[in-house]
């Protein structure tokens, strides 16, 4: 039998193959980024570790691995995911101090929080216990079925008197997000996604400390970091520099603020007005994270902010009050240049839809003045039209690049746009900041672009 | 001789120009807006079912207010300890003694309170919208007289919304959209 196709049959099994093909590229796996991605990341992750405090860890350290911190607001099997993230470490050849002898410890001095360390356990860590680092976890979501999702967000923090975090990761995974072909690489199981995340983070981890190992990493840069790495000739416009879609909706960064400058800054947990339990500490954990990536922020351990705020006592209803962050700003307590504080409004994990909405600011030591805000919202499916083409599947990852651009906004330096010639013939004395050119802040300005022009 | 009259016809015209005003708007004339520096924004009054709405509407404000790099606004955590401190009750509708207080523990030139009336879903027939209604009150902090007040009411359901579908703008940009009104308002 003769089996022969038309030309139409032969152009629509074309367009199959090619929708088809389409289908399982879509939604790229954007899994997380650290400190020390590739590129330009590797370049300022060597920077940030080598800001001269931060000791110098060799290959046999040891390493405290804490519980879990649960922030996904729903139980969790955080015993079975401790555990494989143990095995995966101890695959690769790290050292980590005996469960038994961790617990034994926390008995004796009465630890019960795992999310964070503050200075005197982590001196008596390394004097009682012979410790290096402490590992820190936090699980940010969790959701078995429908689809499968996880977060973790990951730190080692130097132990010793004065703890400073020398690596921290993060990962948000979700069961749906590479489908690939007729949905044969559905993850559907939460464990494999567990497997999968952890794995992700413990190379992470490895490349760190043996940068050969990054061969095992599936990071690339996001966005951002790709027109930070192709360095300025480029950049042929202004509007190229930032990810349009997670820029704040406005913002306000004071002359006060120099980019050139190295700060120290403590991260406040945002006051969480959302319905979701934790949104607040979640938050404040990406910015910590992403203000380390920065390179010239000291980030201050948030375990030693949670001691100086319960110290105090603080009670903050509205965010921290001048009072307040004046105590805090001061060299018996934190001794930090910035505070930076927010409000969280909505924070929803849903696969379907993810949607985050908070709003920020960073109040400065001496002037005793807020010189950074911005307040932004974004969803996962927000421009996306055509077969789930940059969709964001989990709260987590818009979270994170949300952050990003908020926090380039602070630390990008002061430039002169000059503007169009028509515009610049006409005021020539006047220049105009270009950070009140990108489009969506455009939108909110109190100048109006097109009657001026 | 004809450039003389035309002149004159000129100036004729331009006196006879009206008055920019705008609908639901108070400005007291007497007042320097330039010279204000500090100005507190102070817990918004909720008309509304949701119990955040007040409270997202300020943020939204505070925000914009000071992106526009007019005046700066002092953080809410900051507003709080003032309320506290001064023993306000209701501080959405606070007295005049309330309001000197108020400034002078946190040293604002001026003081806003609002009221949000609508921040819900509103349907006509089978089609739905988000519409937000709210209202600004600018209070100067020496005698405690509104110096300036705006309202603005954004989103709702539109002819086009009811002609083809849509569910109209989301909360966020509604709200957005509002306070652009009224910061408009503010500085023209």
């Amino acid at each position: 039998m003769i089996c022969s196709t038309s030309f139409s049959s032969k152009f629509f099994l074309l367009f199959f193959f090619i929708i088809a093909a389409l289908c399982s590229c879509a939604a790229p796996d954007r899994d997380s980024t650290g400190i020390m991605p590739t590129g330009a990341g590797e370049q300022q992750s060597a920077e940030t570790v080598s800001q001269g405090s931060v000791p110098i860890i060799g290959d046999d350290l040891l390493i405290a691995f804490l519980p879990m911190e649960n922030l996904s607001g729903t139980k969790a099997p955080l015993k079975d995911m401790e555990t494989t993230f143990r095995t995966s470490l101890t695959g690769k050849g790290f050292r980590l101090l005996e469960s038994d002898l961790l617990e034994q410890f926390r008995k004796k001095h009465r630890m019960r929080y795992t999310g964070g360390i503050n200075a005197n356990l982590s001196q008596a860590l390394q004097e009682e216990m012979g410790v290096d680092a402490i590992l820190i976890t936090s699980l940010e979501a969790y959701n078995e079925l429908n689809p499968s999702q996880i977060s973790l967000i990951s730190r080692l923090v130097t132990s010793g008197g004065q703890p400073e975090i020398i690596w921290m990761d993060s990962i948000g995974l979700s069961g749906d997000q590479s489908p690939g072909l007729l949905d044969l690489t559905l993850i559907r199981e939460p464990q494999p996604l567990l497997e999968k995340a952890v794995e992700e983070l413990a190379g992470s981890f490895a490349a760190h400390f043996n940068p050969k190992d990054q061969g095992s990493n599936s990071f690339f840069p996001s966005i951002p970091e790709s027109w930070r790495a192709s360095g300025p000739g480029t950049v042929t416009s202004p509007y190229y520099r930032l990810n349009r879609k997670y820029l704040p909706y406005d913002h306000f960064r004071s002359k006060i603020v120099d980019p050139e400058r190295e700060y120290s800054i403590a991260v406040i947990p945002l006051l969480n007005l959302a319905v979701r339990k934790n949104a607040g500490n979640i938050v404040m954990l990406h910015y910590v994270q992403e203000l380390l990536k920065l390179g010239n922020f000291k980030v201050i351990e948030p375990g030693q902010v949670r001691e100086q705020l319960l110290r105090i006592r603080a009670i903050m209803p509205d965010g921290p009050s001048l009072a307040v962050s004046d105590v805090l700003t001061a060299e018996g307590y934190l001794g930090v240049d910035l505070i930076l504080s927010g409000r969280v409004f909505d924070y929803q994990n849903q696969s379907a839809n993810p949607k985050v909405d908070y709003s920020v600011q960073v109040t400065e030591k001496n002037s005793r003045k807020v010189v950074f805000g911005a307040r932004t919202f974004s969803e996962g499916r927000e421009g996306v039209y055509f077969y789930n083409f940059g969709r964001v599947f989990t709260a987590h990852n818009l979270l994170e690049e949300m952050a990003r651009t908020t926090l380039q906004l602070l630390n990008k330096p002061f430039q002169v746009w000059e503007g169009p010639k028509e515009y610049i013939a006409k005021n020539s004395d006047e220049k105009v900041d270009e950070t009140i050119l990108y489009p969506r802040v455009v939108a909110t300005s109190r100048i109006d672009w097109e009657k001026l022009f | 001789m004809v450039r003389v009259i035309a002149c004159v016809f000129l100036v004729f015209l331009a006196g006879c120009s009206a008055k920019d005003s705008q609908k639901g708007v108070f400005f007291n004339e007497m007042v320097d807006f330039a010279s204000i520096q500090t100005v507190a924004v102070l817990p918004i009054q909720n008309l509304t079912r949701d119990r955040e709405a007040a409270e997202r509407v300020r943020d939204v404000f505070m925000g914009m207010l000071l992106a526009s790099e007019a005046v700066y606004v002092l953080p809410p955590g900051e507003v709080f300890r003032g309320i506290s401190r001064a023993g306000v009750l209701n501080p959405s509708a606070p007295s005049i003694d309330e309001i000197k207080s108020v400034a002078g523990i946190l040293g604002a030139d001026v003081i806003i309170t609002g009221v949000l009336r609508e921040y819900e879903t509103v349907r006509s027939g089978a089609t739905s919208a988000n519409l937000i209604s709210l209202s600004l009150q600018m209070i100067e902090t020496e005698r405690g007289t509104i110096i300036w007040s705006g309202s603005s009411t954004r989103g709702g359901v539109t002819v086009t919304d009811r002609m083809f579908g849509g569910g109209g703008q989301p909360m966020n940009v509604v709200t957005l959209e509002s306070v652009d009104d009224l910061l408009n308002k503010l500085f023209q």
